[in-house]
């Protein structure tokens, strides 16, 4: 599961076993173009797809979490992937790729990767541009029925909805939603930066942390196009630039990348709308923040500590309790919330652990692998 | 309040395409929306609710973009603002002059020639719009007697989107956001907001009379030495002779056309054109320039050539000429104004036609390598295609060499004294990749000749060339990382356009596929 994203896949379901529930909510689709052809797979092993690089070296490697010894078993070429997410199927892989031309224009673009249920290697499928000025494209979600990829485009300040076919294809960008800044009191301007999103499991709530902005912003996703209902500002000199959300999505936590705090927001889907935050925690310069499956822990990390916070199932409030020595820029759990991996983008250090859901510990701490300039972490 | 055309409207089929029958290229392209303004108000109310719906806006004065940057918008609109063209003058016909960003250059002459008996040194197409061509230069037939457009505008009308995302109604002039009126002077108006109205406090007097004649060299004798030595006499005029002041009232035309079948028109055609101010015109200017291509040989008389490249091509048979008689030219008189609008105007595309278009700025004469290479790529076959074209060849220089203009507008090639457009027109788009192949891979030879490695492809700044026109974009140049020097120069104009672009359209919301590109 990427670090930020809800999408549907509530915990306790986890992904080996959503393959009825993820046809369901394909029959329901209002788009009605959910995949045909793909069908939740079951996944002989446990692999990590952790994105690092820039424009001329970027990579995807594949990390076989399968055995004790979680040896990187496939790297394909990827310019800058910046984010890395998955179909709801389990079966194809999509990278976005924070460029700032694509094929000599300026844009963006998304890759999507087939994914052999076996060895968990990628093949690439298919590369689509995004629209004109959509350059360096942030983060991404696909809808619940597999027939969309929603884009934040934090250099072009727009978010991209690209159609997926059934075979979970990007087709050309079908929507787009060109945002505004805000002006400032020395007359200058901030412009806006979509960083992050949440897809409410009813599939047409997006949510949306613009550091630009410095606000979330909510918007209705239906066929194909995006409209705005809501713009929430988090608080000056906030700048949002990563979310993670209650699998119950009552509440939402953002990381404030500016001044480091996390505030915590209800979520009233019922209105579209994103309340004012109820919490807000300085957390000592976090980095990156990831919802543990259960919906019981937030993590937090930042260049010297990984710490594990217990939500308040009923007020969505968090408060410390565990911390390890490690540093992070990412970190992504697995399915069932046991296995735990962190990168660490400028020591290039990737670390594995076990994570205790009674506790909120994480345990058998373990450098698996280096990567430099790792930024994007998916476990499946 | 602007008319709203959607997709259920009838008049969207037509409003949706580029006068460029290639754009857009396929209907998912196409926007979901024109707004057909009337005045700068409903500009500005339109502009609000494009942006504020979270839509990417385009705009539109004549539709002559070259490329696809107004239609192919997807989902986005475009702001049509071809009827804002009221060509207006101070009382008594005199300044100031205003200049609606829709008004067709044709109407433009015409009522600025009978209100106040002055002009603007506009193009040759006269369906093209003030909007587009001034904001990006603004060049024509008179460029080389009284310069650019773009130089004599004093003050512009636009409408920008502040960081917010609300719209700005701006007038600016040199006094009032100096920086973005000096990057609307040659920069493209497009890249930073709509441009609803220029003024000018004064333009210069219209000509009188038009003269022109020509000579021609049919392809049926024609060798690549006798080729060389054509477009050597014609460069070589401009270099050095065309550069007295005594020669800038005349503008003249080479076109370079392809070897086509047997029999067929075209061949190299030459024709001089002279402005008279006061009375009958003085011809002994372009009878001293049609008379250096009597050492070329088999020199035809044209007694109706070519003015420009924009003229429709005589249809039927080919007309009977007379061998070349030094000092003895049929020249044909017309009135200026007779001769500027009469029976033309649907150049750069009439909506049915395929294009494809080149550029490039010569600060001298041809090379005989360089030379060479048109020779090659205009006589070679190309199979399975019957692949035409033109390259035109435009007289530059005089009064558009001003070199303080290069730092009070947006248009750097001040050196230069020919101008050169590669146009090619077609009808099947089966022809499309064949014809677009043909035409980068003989752009590519032929700007590779003069031009360093790093450069070489393009017909980059150096002892020989200033770069490309943007009222000529061709989005072949963005595959190179230095595109935005090859148009806008070398000497600081294009980080000053970025810079303000950043200033007045901090959200980018103006953009296409070679608009200026913030800094990263």
């Amino acid at each position: 599961m990427s670090e930020s994203s809800l999408q549907a896949k509530t915990f306790p379901i986890t992904r080996r076993t959503f393959s009825a529930s993820f046809v369901a909510a394909a029959a329901l689709s209002s788009a009605g173009k959910a995949s045909a052809s793909l069908t939740r797979r079951s996944r002989a092993g446990l692999f990590a797809y952790i994105g690092s690089g820039d424009a001329e070296t970027g990579a995807i490697h594949v990390l076989d979490l399968s055995t004790s010894d979680s040896r990187i078993v496939q790297t394909v070429a990827a310019a800058s992937p910046a984010h890395l997410e998955s179909h709801p199927s389990g079966s194809m892989l999509y990278a976005v790729h924070a460029v700032s031309e694509w094929e000599n224009l300026p844009r963006g673009a998304v890759s999507a990767y087939a994914i052999n249920a076996e060895t968990g290697h990628l093949t690439l499928q298919q590369t689509q541009p995004l629209a004109l000025s959509a350059v360096h494209p942030s983060h991404a979600v696909v809808t619940p029925d597999g027939s969309h990829l929603v884009v934040a485009v934090a250099g072009g300040g727009s978010y991209n909805v690209l159609p997926l076919d059934s075979d979970g294809l990007p087709l050309p960008v079908s929507g787009l939603f060109k945002e505004v800044g805000f002006s400032t009191e020395d007359g200058a301007g901030k412009t806006s930066a979509p960083s992050s999103l949440v897809l409410h499991s009813n599939g047409r709530t997006l949510l949306a942390a613009d550091t630009g902005n410095e606000s979330l912003s909510t918007f209705h996703l239906e066929a194909g196009s995006l409209t705005p209902l809501h713009r929430r500002r988090v608080h000056n000199g906030s700048g949002p630039s990563q979310m993670a959300s209650h699998a119950n999505s009552r509440f939402l936590y953002a990381l404030n990348s500016v001044d480091g705090s996390i505030s915590v927001h209800r979520v009233d889907t019922s209105r579209g709308q994103t309340q004012a935050s109820h919490q807000r925690i300085a957390t000592n310069g976090a980095r990156t923040i990831a919802m543990h499956p259960s919906g019981g822990f937030l993590l937090t990390a930042n260049g010297t500590a990984i710490t594990a916070w217990k939500i308040d199932r009923s007020t969505g409030r968090i408060h410390p309790v565990k911390t390890l020595p490690a540093g992070a820029t990412r970190i992504a759990f697995d399915d069932q919330g046991r296995t735990l991996l962190a990168v660490d983008a400028h020591s290039g250090r990737i670390v594995r652990g076990e994570f205790s859901i009674a506790t909120g510990a994480i345990g058998q701490l373990t450098e698996v692998a280096s990567l430099p300039s790792a930024r994007s972490l998916v476990i499946l | 309040m602007s008319s709203t055309v959607t997709a259920k409207d009838p008049r969207y089929d037509l409003l949706r395409r580029s006068r460029n029958a290639r754009f857009p290229a396929k209907d998912s392209d196409a926007v979901a929306r024109i707004e057909v303004c009337q005045n700068a108000e409903d500009v500005a109310e339109a502009l609000q609710r494009i942006v504020s719906a979270g839509m990417r806006p385009t705009v539109r004065s004549g539709g002559h973009c070259y490329e696809d940057f107004v239609v192919n918008n997807p989902g986005g609109a475009i702001i049509d603002v071809s009827m804002l063209n009221d060509t207006e003058t101070g009382p008594g016909g005199k300044g100031p002059y205003k200049v609606g960003a829709g008004g067709m250059l044709g109407s433009v002459y015409t009522e600025l020639y009978k209100k106040a008996n002055v002009t603007i040194p506009g193009g040759s197409c006269y369906t093209v719009a003030a909007g587009g061509h001034i904001s990006g230069g603004g060049y024509g037939v008179l460029a080389r007697l009284q310069g650019l457009s773009c130089d004599y505008v004093t003050a512009i009308d636009i409408c920008t989107v502040e960081a917010n995302g609300k719209v700005a109604k701006r007038h600016i002039d040199k006094h009032h956001d100096a920086d973005l009126f000096r990057a609307c002077l040659g920069g493209q108006g497009s890249n930073f907001g709509v441009i609803t109205a220029f003024y000018f406090d004064s333009l210069p007097a219209a000509p009188q009379y038009m003269s022109n004649a020509g000579v021609n060299f049919p392809w049926e004798t024609m060798t690549e030495e006798k080729f060389i030595h054509i477009v050597q006499t014609y460069g070589g005029y401009f270099e050095k002779r065309g550069k007295d002041p005594d020669t800038w009232p005349m503008f003249t035309f080479m076109g370079l056309n392809r070897r086509g079948p047997e029999g067929s028109r075209g061949g190299i055609g030459i024709s001089a054109s002279m402005h008279g101010m006061n009375g009958e015109p003085d011809l002994s200017i372009p009878t001293e320039f049609l008379d250096l291509f009597l050492k070329c040989g088999d020199a035809h008389s044209d007694p109706n050539p070519a003015t420009t490249s924009h003229q429709v091509p005589r249809r039927g048979e080919r007309q009977q000429m007379a061998p070349c008689v030094a000092g003895k030219h049929a020249f044909s008189t017309r009135s200026w104004l007779d001769a500027t609008t009469g029976g033309q105007g649907a150049g750069g595309g009439n909506g049915n036609t395929r294009g494809k278009y080149k550029s490039c700025y010569m600060k001298k004469n041809f090379t005989t390598e360089e030379a060479r290479r048109i020779y090659k790529h205009l006589t070679r076959e190309i199979s399975g295609v019957p692949v035409g074209g033109v390259i035109a060849v435009d007289s530059y220089g005089g009064a558009t060499n001003k070199p303080h203009l290069a730092g009070e507008t947006s248009i750097p090639q001040r050196a230069s004294v020919m101008k050169l457009q590669f146009q090619q027109y077609w009808q099947d788009p089966a022809e499309d990749e064949a014809r677009l192949k043909f035409f980068d891979e003989m752009y590519t030879d032929i700007y590779s000749a003069n031009v360093d490695a790093e450069h070489a492809g393009t017909p980059f700044h150096n002892e020989y060339y200033e770069g490309c026109y943007i009222n000529y974009p061709d989005v072949d140049m963005v595959r190179y990382p230095f595109w935005g020097e090859l148009y806008h120069g070398t000497e600081g104009l294009f980080p000053f356009l970025q810079g303000v672009k950043k200033k007045y359209d901090p959200n980018n919301i103006f953009h296409h596929a070679m608009s200026i590109r913030p800094k990263a």
